[in-house]
């Protein structure tokens, strides 16, 4: 599990983004929700679930739609979930 | 291949709203294209003109001319408008996004613009033409393509005036009406400056 503050320009939206995210190998469901709205950008957060989730290759597909990642705000691994809420 | 090309499409279309753009000036510089004609068609049947090959020629030299004055108008003015968005953006992001799909998108859109632009009058030229190569190659007789000729531009001053009213969802008989009008201008203004001797015909 993997939660991530990432700032996006307002277009593409969220939706196409997370279709993008859902559709990566090892990703088995993603959930954007918007922190902050301004004229041009949003702040989202992104959390990412999946058995094999590649940190470069999100990185890499956030930065092709013109987002930064601000900061790692969680960070899940091994074979069960400490806290999964 | 093709259904990535679509994909591809619509996600610039999402981003940039190209489509709209595109279709304005489709419309703008495709009534250009068949109003110039117009005019021109009306000239050289004024002044009897009877070589079909000399009025298809110097019909398509104008169409090429428009089509090329707007290809370079519209992509420039279209890649100057995007950059000017994209550096807006850029400053907000605090990064470059030329490799990104919004750096992309910015730069089909000035394509597809220009592209749509340069196109337009050059069909519109040559579709209004048409008839004047047939005539060349001895199909149909040269008052026919006159004729012929100025029942195209018609057509498409109205069809171009309905396509409007279908975006706007106004009565498509009457927005293709409106754009008839701008050819009987031009049609009635020849004829006047004409009759009045000034055409020196």
């Amino acid at each position: 599990m993997l939660v991530l503050d990432v700032l996006k320009p307002s277009e593409p939206s969220i939706v196409d983004m997370a279709k993008k995210l859902g559709e990566m190998d090892g990703v088995d469901g993603v959930e954007i929700s918007v922190l902050e709205i301004d004229r041009r950008v949003e702040t989202v957060k992104i959390t990412l679930e999946g058995s094999s989730l590649n940190f470069e290759k999100i990185n890499a597909a956030l930065d092709r739609y013109g987002a930064t990642i601000h900061s790692i705000d969680k960070v899940a691994s091994g074979k069960k979930l400490i806290n999964p809420s | 291949m093709l259904n990535t090309l679509r994909k591809k499409y619509r996600s610039y279309e999402r981003i940039t709203g190209m489509s709209k753009i595109a279709r304005r000036y489709f419309v703008m510089n495709a009534f250009d294209g068949a109003l110039t004609m117009f005019g021109l068609i009306i000239g050289s049947y004024l002044a009897r003109v009877s070589n079909p090959v000399l009025v298809f020629s110097v019909g398509m030299s104008t169409a090429l001319a428009i089509g090329i004055s707007g290809l370079w108008g519209a992509f420039l003015t279209e890649a100057a408008e995007r950059q000017r968005e994209l550096n807006k953006l850029e400053r907000s992001m605090l990064r470059k996004l030329d490799s990104s799909y919004i750096g992309e998108a910015s730069r089909a859109a000035s394509y597809m613009v220009g592209g749509v632009n340069a196109l337009s009058p050059f069909l519109a030229g040559l579709i209004t033409l048409s008839p004047f190569l047939f005539a060349g190659k001895g199909i149909i007789e040269v008052d026919l393509a006159y004729r012929a000729s100025l029942g195209i531009c018609f057509g498409i001053f109205f069809g171009l005036g309905a396509f409007l009213g279908r975006i706007s969802k106004e009565f498509w008989l009457i927005s293709g009406v409106k754009m008839l009008l701008a050819g009987l201008t031009v049609a009635l203004l020849t004829f006047a400056l004409n009759s009045s001797g000034i055409l020196g015909t």
